[in-house]
């Protein structure tokens, strides 16, 4: 016997929510998928029935919310849970930036280190599922000097966030490969 | 209902009835589900319904939620031919 191993928690990156929104809409209407569009929706509903926990950015959940996205957003919602800022978020987050991640890069990154999920009671997830290359690209080579400097600040946190763990950064493509059934 | 004993590595041997009963063969694929103190063991051909019920479901749900408030405005105010007109770059920036 051999057994699948999947991210059991996954922040969403709005790219990968915008992609999987543009092909439920296509798929809905009977239109062909673009691969990307397809690729997004497809990990996201084969991670749903992997059992895993698919998070997004309070940022982001606000502007699904918003009347004008809500017909369109509307029938991801209840798969969906929400990461509030955690303590320590906008310190790494800083220092994400030091590391030349965008702002936006950098929160998103930081969330999935300190991110609360009231509802687990747990902070940070396993994985960050973004398409965006370039950041996952300069994630994976700085990556030694990024854990360097995360473990630098978490041995100096409250329990129990020296606890506290940098997610893999994966692609839906990536995650596609093991996925496809 | 039978009961197992995990092993200390973790192993768990399901009884021969137990597999037989679910049709799981030596060599068989498993998905193991662990959520809320639970552990689930799905096959292949079952995930595969669950993802092909998931993608039902949203496609429901969406098409209900475009019944009611029609075409014009979905997504940002834009109308649904507008919404899948756009561009990547449009849509990133929108």
């Amino acid at each position: 016997m051999s057994t699948i191993s999947l991210p059991t928690s996954c922040l969403l990156d709005k790219n990968v929510v915008r992609e999987a929104l543009r092909g439920l809409v296509r798929a809905t209407l009977g239109m062909p998928l673009p691969p990307r569009q397809g690729t997004s929706l497809g990990v996201v509903h084969a991670l749903i029935a992997h059992g895993g926990l698919l998070y997004i950015t309070p940022e982001l959940w606000h502007l699904l919310e918003r009347p004008a996205n809500l017909p369109i957003a509307s029938p991801f919602f209840s798969y969906l849970r929400v990461l509030r800022p955690g303590r320590y978020l906008k310190r790494w987050g800083r220092r994400l930036t030091e590391e030349g991640f965008s702002h936006e890069g950098a929160l998103i990154r930081s969330y999935a280190s300190f991110g609360f999920d009231a509802l687990e009671r747990t902070f940070g997830v396993e994985s960050v599922l973004a398409n965006d290359l370039r950041m996952q690209d300069r994630y994976v080579h700085g990556f030694p000097r990024i854990e360097a400097r995360f473990a630098r600040m978490i041995r100096q946190l409250k329990a129990p966030y020296q606890q506290a763990t940098l997610p893999d950064v994966v692609n839906a493509e990536e995650l596609w490969a093991p996925i496809a059934l | 209902m039978r009961t197992v004993v995990i092993r200390e590595t973790g192993e768990l041997v399901l009884p021969r009835e137990t597999l037989e009963e679910s049709q799981i063969t030596a060599g068989t694929a498993l998905v193991v589900i662990a959520r809320a103190g639970q552990i689930l063991l799905l096959d292949r051909a079952q995930v595969r319904r669950r993802v092909e019920e998931i993608g039902q479901g949203m496609q429901e749900s969406l098409g209900k939620a475009l019944g009611q408030t029609g075409k014009d405005a979905i997504f940002a105010g834009l109308s649904l031919d507008e919404y899948l007109g756009l561009s990547e770059e449009e849509e990133v920036a929108l």
